[in-house]
């Protein structure tokens, strides 16, 4: 008797062991195949801005600009896959505007920041349907910088046994606007760690050329017709 | 019992890159079980085999089946995220439109 109720008892262990296996396994495989993705994206971006003032034929005192200045953008970003069709991100689209402006260097940039929010699905295998809509943060900034002597710096360095000092000075204009991206892309995966992505869609500006700031004062910025771009967007796509 | 399955493996197959822990590990449950170090792991153990038709046939698998199951899990598109996508849609029409 007692022999029939160990071997019994025995069995209740093994079976609960391989309940627990079953149930390992069952949590360890749909976990393992279903991991949360980070990817990282670097690509351009075409645009049509109107950027008054910020422009040679209607401002001579601004550099001339190519198209890179004009139309391209130049775009990276970090997203994360946190559930099988959705993912969050932080995404960057810079506009350069690079040249010389009398004796100083011109830098105009204007950066899109946005904070990604993605559904996607996979309508057949490798081939993605995204959709996004991305509130923005931008940033809008003229810096110009140039080479100047001081004497006083001289006449210290001098007596230290140096012969010039070659100092730069600098000076910066900023301003930050809110804005909505709103896109859909098509993405076709190559490997599973590499993409290619193309996105159409369009971003809204809430920019006004006010209260833009320089050294801590307030000054008055070019006017830039912004309120509402269609931009085409080319990615590459990195994952693991 | 425990030593003897520890000591029952064979060392020689452990330490022969081609078939190493990490690479059947990738093989049976996806290249994403894997931890970071784990995938770095993988690929010194892929670049140390010399057999490269198996690099070749384990690489090619592990793609595969990695982009079968992405493609699995997001094939269905119901729920809040598809509701999402129809208002952006429907919010992209609209800025065409006006």
């Amino acid at each position: 008797m007692n022999y029939l109720n160990l071997i019994i008892f025995s069995k209740r262990r093994q079976s609960k062991k391989y309940i627990m296996f079953i149930l390992f396994y069952f949590i360890l495989f749909s976990v393992t195949l279903a991991q949360p993705k980070i990817t990282f994206h670097l690509g351009g971006g075409f645009y049509s801005p109107s950027l008054g003032y910020l422009d040679a034929d209607s401002n001579s005192v601004i550099p001339k600009r190519t198209s890179l200045g004009q139309n391209i953008l130049l775009d990276w970003g970090v997203k994360y896959q946190f559930y099988p069709n959705t993912r969050i991100g932080y995404s960057r689209s810079n506009s350069y505007h690079l040249g010389k402006l009398g004796d100083s260097d011109y830098l105009r940039t204007i950066s899109y920041r946005m904070i990604t929010f993605e559904t996607f699905y996979y309508p057949r295998e490798r081939m993605e349907l995204n959709f996004m809509l991305a509130p923005m943060y931008n940033k809008g900034t003229i810096k110009l910088s140039s080479k100047a002597s001081s004497l006083d710096w001289d006449s210290i360095l001098s007596s230290f046994g140096n012969s010039e000092a070659s100092l730069s000075t600098e000076g910066e204009m900023t301003k930050r606007w809110l804005g909505l991206a709103s896109m859909i892309g098509f993405r076709y995966y190559i490997n599973h760690w590499f993409a290619v992505d193309g996105k159409a869609g369009f971003i809204q500006n809430s920019y006004s050329e006010k209260k833009w700031k320089l050294e801590g004062k307030k000054v008055e910025g070019p006017t830039m017709n912004i309120k509402k771009l269609p931009v085409f967007k080319v990615h590459f796509i990195f994952g693991w | 019992m425990v030593f003897a399955l520890l000591f029952g493996q064979s060392s020689d197959q452990l330490k022969e890159p081609c078939s190493s822990l990490i690479i059947q590990k990738a093989r049976a449950n996806g290249i994403r079980s894997l931890k970071l170090t784990e995938k770095i792991q993988y690929h010194i153990d892929l670049k140390k085999c010399n057999n490269k038709d198996f690099v070749k046939i384990v690489k090619d698998e592990v793609n595969k089946d990695q982009l079968v199951a992405d493609a699995y899990y997001a094939q269905s598109f119901t729920g809040k995220s598809s509701s999402y996508a129809y208002c952006i849609l429907t919010f992209i029409v609209i800025l065409i439109l006006v």
